[in-house]
């Protein structure tokens, strides 16, 4: 950098800071914009983190005998092992490589998709929902058998299920309704068809320790006919790397068994986590509407000052100012008022959160994560603020910013058609003239001629002007040759016809041009077909 | 003499509905070391073509040439450079920066460039003192009184010694006595530096003081008359 340019930059730096002097109202309401944003933002989203990790911690895993309890919907038959999918989606896993190479063995660590493996082992079951004296329990018919149960049984007080009758009672269950070993309870079900169906059972055993699910089991055969059931609506599955291919397990459940429901060892915390998101989801729309409305403001404020701002930014240029100079000194005034609005943001947040109590639940660095993650958004929205303002100073002339005219932000001027018709060029070849296509509706004209038709117009001056869009985009139509030109109205085709006719003209590309000749040798040869039928 | 400024064939249309032309066909030279005055009846198109010469405004046709180049291809920011180096503008309404003393006003085109704080304020200092405004160098443009202001443009305008200055009636707002310590400042500089003036007066009493009096109607060059 030379001493010219930091002589400039400096020159710069000083008309900066007398400009927040000048605008330093709206600089303020920026400042304050920012910081209220960015503090209610960052503290809303600090505070569902917080809350979100708390839930999952504490959300504990379900302690059962079985991988996976497939209840099935009405009438649908539990599938074989076969027919059932590799349950779970395939994760990463890191794989160690050995090798012998130069003398010494190498270690290589990679990274590979695992295979997800298919369940390993199946029985059916049967269940449903009883009324009991007690209340409602849900019951579970399994096989006397059952591989499932084979630990359970272990801590069994009294003699696991052996004959129709049998019920196990959860501890909890039975220490609640105090009851004891041979005692009867009855037990009444209400079927598919809308009977109600009583039973009564012998508590045969009771869990010693607490058991998860509350469920009495009873044997299969007795749920079967307790529920008037045809075929067991219940499957109990076992896979050995469930808990590796954690994600999609019920989407992937629900192809062959649609409608059913499932439950596995951390449904808890797959519920919650759904939970979790089904709160983040909306509270992404209120930071949305945060962001939203900072964004607003800023670029109201901005537009507004940009307004006022015209003939100070025009006296600029009339003096030499650079369209760079004017970018960095807009730039400068919102970063000043963005870093004092964040900065100031940022200590608030770290005086207040500590003092609330969720704040210990929120993993190290969220803060300063949510800080840049916010700092990126007023960014964004403060480029996004000035980006017209910036667009129209490079664009308009020193007099369309003092005296507040219309500033189009694309302009178009045309010495040739873009895209010339078989008529256009048919036009200028048999009658040597440069043609111009002018836009109009119903022979109605919107523009306006700067050279009436039939006066002389000199090569590159401006025949018609066009606004449109509001005076967003500015057309200019121009003469490509020195000539008189003509107009007709009702197919908007501008004539120039040439003074010299050798003059030079707009060239258009051969491939137009052969388009062209090849069109024109067509319709002659069409023309001769017509003329030899006739005669 | 060389020519500094020419126009050919100048055009300048506004569209209000319909085409409006405030320069027709204007065809002009201005030579180095000139003081060339254009006068006319309001309406005449006077300012906008003064604007056009600055680069300030766009032509719909023609072409401006300052010191044999052409200015009407340039972008934005090639005029802004051009005018930093060649050109001083005088706008009618004086066009100061509100926030900004006189003397910081006069000053900043010379820092745009690059020249160091001293020099620009030791240059500006001149200035205002040239145009008789050192006591009130620290005041605001709204502390000033019209001619004050103006002055303070005037000075503005010289700071980057400009090949040519051109100026929207620069005495409009001068007491006879203020206008008399203008047009012999412009005399001043056009003998020191060979600057040219190109300036817009209503005021017939001034021409006296040029060597070219261009006078405008409708847009179109009615009469030049060059002082032998």
């Amino acid at each position: 950098m030379n001493k010219s340019s930091i002589n400039n930059l400096l020159a710069i730096l000083q008309l900066v800071q007398k400009n927040i002097k000048r605008w330093w109202g709206r600089l303020s309401v920026i400042v304050i914009l920012v910081m209220l944003t960015t503090t209610l933002s960052i503290f809303y989203h600090s505070m569902l983190i917080s809350e979100q990790t708390k839930a999952t911690i504490e959300m504990q895993r379900l302690e059962l005998p079985y991988d996976l309890l497939v209840k099935l919907p009405k009438g649908t038959p539990p599938l074989l092992l076969n027919q059932l999918p590799k349950p779970l989606d395939s994760t990463l896993m890191r794989k160690t490589v050995r090798s012998w190479e130069q003398n010494q063995w190498k270690e290589i660590t990679y990274e590979v998709p695992s295979v997800p493996l298919s369940f390993t082992y199946a029985e059916s079951a049967a269940g449903g929902v009883v009324e009991t004296k007690q209340g409602s329990w849900e019951v579970l018919g399994i096989q006397a058998d059952s591989l499932f149960y084979q630990d359970l049984k272990i801590e069994l007080e009294g003699a696991w299920l052996s004959s129709p009758g049998d019920i196990i009672l959860p501890q909890e269950l039975a220490q609640v309704n105090q009851f004891s070993l041979g005692e009867n309870i009855k037990l009444r079900a209400t079927t598919e068809t809308g009977n109600r169906i009583l039973r009564e059972y012998r508590v045969v055993g009771v869990f010693a320790n607490k058991y998860d699910l509350e469920q009495p089991l009873i044997l299969i055969q007795d749920a079967m006919t307790l529920f008037s059931l045809k075929v067991p609506n219940r499957q109990l599955l076992q896979n050995n790397e469930l808990l590796t291919h954690a994600t999609g397990l019920e989407q992937n459940m629900s192809r062959v068994y649609p409608g059913a429901s499932f439950l596995y060892e951390w449904i808890g915390q797959n519920r919650m986590f759904q939970l979790t998101n089904a709160v983040q989801s909306p509270s992404s729309w209120v930071l949305l509407l945060i962001y939203l409305f900072m964004s607003f403001g800023v670029l109201t404020l901005s537009l507004i000052t940009f307004l006022e701002r015209r003939k100070e930014l025009a006296i600029l240029k009339s003096i030499g100012a650079r369209n760079s100079m004017i970018v960095i000194l807009l730039v400068m005034e919102y970063a000043i008022a963005a870093f004092v609005g964040l900065a100031s943001s940022y200590i608030a947040l770290r005086i207040l959160i500590p003092q609330f109590s969720w704040y210990q639940n929120l993993p190290t660095g969220t803060l300063t994560k949510l800080s840049i993650q916010n700092m990126l958004v007023t960014v964004f929205a403060l480029t996004l603020s000035l980006l017209y303002p910036i667009l129209l100073a490079k664009l308009a002339t020193v007099n369309q910013l003092i005296y507040k005219r219309k500033i189009p932000l694309i302009t178009e001027r045309w010495d040739h058609i873009a895209k010339p018709t078989y008529e256009h060029l048919l036009i200028e070849k048999t009658k040597n003239v440069s043609v111009l296509q002018l836009e109009n509706e119903d022979g109605k004209l919107f523009g306006s001629f700067l050279r009436k038709p039939g006066e002389h117009a000199k090569k590159g001056e401006v025949l018609f002007i066009q606004e449109k869009l509001s005076g967003f985009v500015y057309r200019e139509w121009i003469s490509p040759c020195d000539g008189v030109i003509e107009y007709d109205p009702y197919s908007g085709i501008l004539t120039i016809v040439p003074d010299d006719p050798e003059a030079e003209r707009y060239h258009y590309p051969e491939r137009i041009l052969e388009e062209f000749e090849r069109r024109k040798a067509g319709t002659i040869k069409k023309e001769v077909v017509q003329n030899e039928d006739h005669s | 003499m060389k020519t500094i400024l020419e126009t050919i064939n100048l055009n300048k249309a506004f569209y209000l509905g319909e085409a409006v032309y405030a320069v027709n066909n204007v065809n002009l030279q201005i030579m180095a070391g000139e003081i060339a005055m254009i006068v006319g009846p309001s309406g005449s198109g006077k300012s906008t073509l003064l604007s056009l010469l600055g680069g300030l405004d766009r032509p719909i046709s023609g072409d401006i040439k300052i010191n044999g180049k052409s200015i009407v291809t340039l972008s934005e920011d090639q005029l802004a450079v051009m005018r930093r180096k060649s050109i001083g503008y005088v706008f009618q309404f004086f066009n100061l920066i509100p926030h900004l003393s006189a003397l910081e006003n006069v000053e900043l085109p010379m820092k745009i460039t690059g020249a160091s704080r001293k020099e620009a304020r030791e240059r500006a200092e001149y200035l205002l003192n040239e145009v008789g405004l050192s006591p009130r160098a620290h005041h605001r443009p709204d502390q000033l009184s019209g001619g004050e202001q103006q002055r303070v443009a005037i000075a503005r305008s010289l700071i980057n010694k400009p090949a040519v200055v051109l100026a929207d009636e620069p005495t409009g707002n001068l007491d006879s006595k203020t206008r008399d310590i203008v047009i012999s400042l412009f005399q001043k500089f056009r003998e020191i530096e060979n600057q040219t003036f190109v300036i817009i007066t209503h005021d017939t009493g001034l021409t006296q003081y040029a060597q070219r009096v261009v006078r405008l109607r409708d847009g179109k060059v009615e009469s030049v008359v060059v002082a032998s």
